[in-house]
């Protein structure tokens, strides 16, 4: 019989290959894919994310760490109900326009997928169409941004006025964070909410949605 | 090769270049690119601003472009690498067989040094991308940062070609008058102390003691978990971004490192107001009192845009405060 602390103990020190090994087994062994991610992969990561904000882990970590979350989260990912109840929310994600810079962007990703959210990541440069688009479209719960950029964080207030002109803005909240973003500026360009970092977006998108 | 502060006041050095770009009436892109249009840009802020030192415009493409990755250009913005093509020993060593030595639009930036030092007496300071950044611009942030874990062979590999980059670069700059050289290494922000050390300090400390030149450790963002080790890896001086705790890090530092910062380059310089500004600046100035070798700047390059206002608030207000 699988345990499936040993899932989460692997993903936390990043051994992507036995992580997937264990998750393989457990599937052979029909252990229910939900409750793989609830009671494997997110509590690892919650690890991850927890180490990572104390400061006993730092990005490379991070990354083998959300690494070894992808090798089981690509067996059990087509298994899942597609559901809504699957998962804690939905969320578009993506640099905004003119940026290409997306570690940030991935680390939120990353930690939100760790974290129960099913993630829709449009990449790096994303026009504010292309977000219109995929809220409407996906019906995400959250439009998430993220920019390093003091040139390209003004792309936000753009998307935020796009999803108004769509008359999307009342049905999905909207979340910022990136190295020049503050939370001043948020207010400013009214968005519902901003992260410092990628371990408190967590918090805040679970916040936004009310499952806090 | 030394430089020495003064002692009886404190220099007030703010990392000018691209807010320039409103003296000079040009594009980012045309100060990039051509030495003349820079050099006259700066020409401009050295006149207006009165700074007790210069750097040329920031640029972080200039290596990575030299070594023949493809970037993109927009006119009013700051280039980016297009590409981080090269993953394996292989392509590095394919890269290495190619590199020529200087190339690319390294002269540009050599030339703007080499006019600054032949015109204005102020310090003369210049820029070169870290080895850890540039192997990051190389090989891709992410898979760098992966391989520190899973492949850190590889990443030395990377770094210590990186460095030999650099260091072509770095001479070329001291040899044309640059008085100190910032190394900006804004990836090892992400990195733990440990790795900082092995993947990023000792090739610092490598390129100080071999050109024998006072060198600036520039990160971005916030290193405080870093402080310990940077204050050990021979730099002439640390600039630190405004998240940095400047008092603080004093306490860390052994005051024979000057320390350079690091007020707000985002929320202060461009987006508050002369007076926010002045009050900013004095608050710093009263925070680091008493404390020697200290540089008073932006805690990073100050971003296009920036209110030319802000700049004099920031420069009268800085030079004022010191006896």
């Amino acid at each position: 019989m699988i345990n499936l602390q040993e899932i989460s103990e692997a993903l936390v020190i990043g051994n992507a290959k036995k992580v997937k090994t264990l998750v393989d087994q457990a599937l052979k062994e029909r252990v229910d894919p939900k409750e793989i991610l609830n009671k494997a992969l997110i509590p690892g990561m919650m690890v991850v994310g927890d180490k990572f904000k104390n400061g006993e882990y730092f990005i490379p970590e991070v990354l083998v760490a959300a690494r070894a979350m992808n090798a089981g989260m690509d067996l059990i990912k087509p298994l899942l109900t597609q559901t809504r109840t699957a998962y804690a929310g939905k969320v578009g994600i993506g640099t905004v326009r003119g940026d290409i810079h997306d570690i940030g962007k991935n680390l939120v990703a990353i930690m939100l997928e760790g974290a129960g959210f099913q993630i829709i990541d449009l990449g790096a440069n994303v026009t504010p169409e292309k977000f219109v688009q995929t809220a409407k479209d996906e019906s995400v719960d959250i439009v998430a941004m993220s920019a390093l950029l003091t040139t390209t964080m003004v792309a936000m207030r753009d998307v935020i006025h796009a999803l108004k002109e769509a008359g999307l803005r009342e049905k999905v909240k909207v979340m910022i964070g990136g190295a020049p973003v503050t939370q001043r500026y948020a207010d400013e360009i009214g968005a519902d909410g901003y992260a410092p970092d990628a371990a408190s977006a967590v918090e805040k998108a679970k916040q936004l949605i009310g499952r806090n | 090769m030394s430089l020495k502060l003064p002692e009886d006041r404190t220099l007030v050095i703010p990392l000018l270049g691209a807010p320039g770009i409103q003296l000079s009436n040009t594009t980012l892109r045309e100060n990039l690119t051509d030495w003349e249009v820079q050099f006259n840009t700066i020409r401009l802020l050295i006149d207006q601003f009165q700074p007790d030192g210069i750097f040329p415009f920031m640029d972080l493409t200039v290596e990575a472009e030299a070594l023949g990755l493809e970037i993109n250009f927009p006119e009013f913005e700051n280039p980016s690498v297009k590409n981080h093509c090269l993953k394996t020993e292989v392509d590095l060593k394919a890269l290495r067989s190619r590199y020529k030595g200087l190339s690319g639009r390294m002269p540009v930036f050599i030339k703007v040094v080499e006019n600054i030092a032949k015109n204005f007496h102020v310090i003369k300071g210049a820029y070169a991308i870290g080895p850890f950044t540039l192997a990051g611009e190389l090989m891709g942030v992410s898979e760098l940062c992966l391989n520190v874990i899973l492949n850190s062979e590889l990443v030395h590999s990377f770094v210590e070609f990186s460095t030999y980059v650099i260091k072509d670069y770095v001479k070329a700059l001291l040899d044309a008058g640059a008085e100190t050289v910032a190394i900006l290494e804004p990836s090892a922000v992400m990195l733990s102390p440990a790795q900082f050390e092995e993947f990023s300090g000792r090739y610092f400390s490598f390129l100080a003691e071999d050109l024998k030149a006072p060198l600036i450790l520039h990160i971005c963002g916030n290193s405080t978990h870093l402080l310990k080790k940077m204050s050990n890896i021979g730099a002439f001086g640390l600039s630190l971004d405004n998240q940095v705790n400047l008092r603080e890090a004093s306490k860390i530092i052994p005051n024979s490192v000057v320390l350079i910062g690091n007020l707000d380059p985002v929320g202060i310089f461009l987006q508050s107001t002369p007076e926010e500004v002045a009050k900013a600046t004095r608050d710093l100035s009263s925070d680091m009192k008493g404390i020697k070798n200290f540089i008073l700047s932006s805690g990073c390059d100050l971003p296009v845009g920036t209110p030319l206002e802000n700049i004099e608030a920031f420069m009268k207000t800085g030079k004022r405060g010191q006896i």
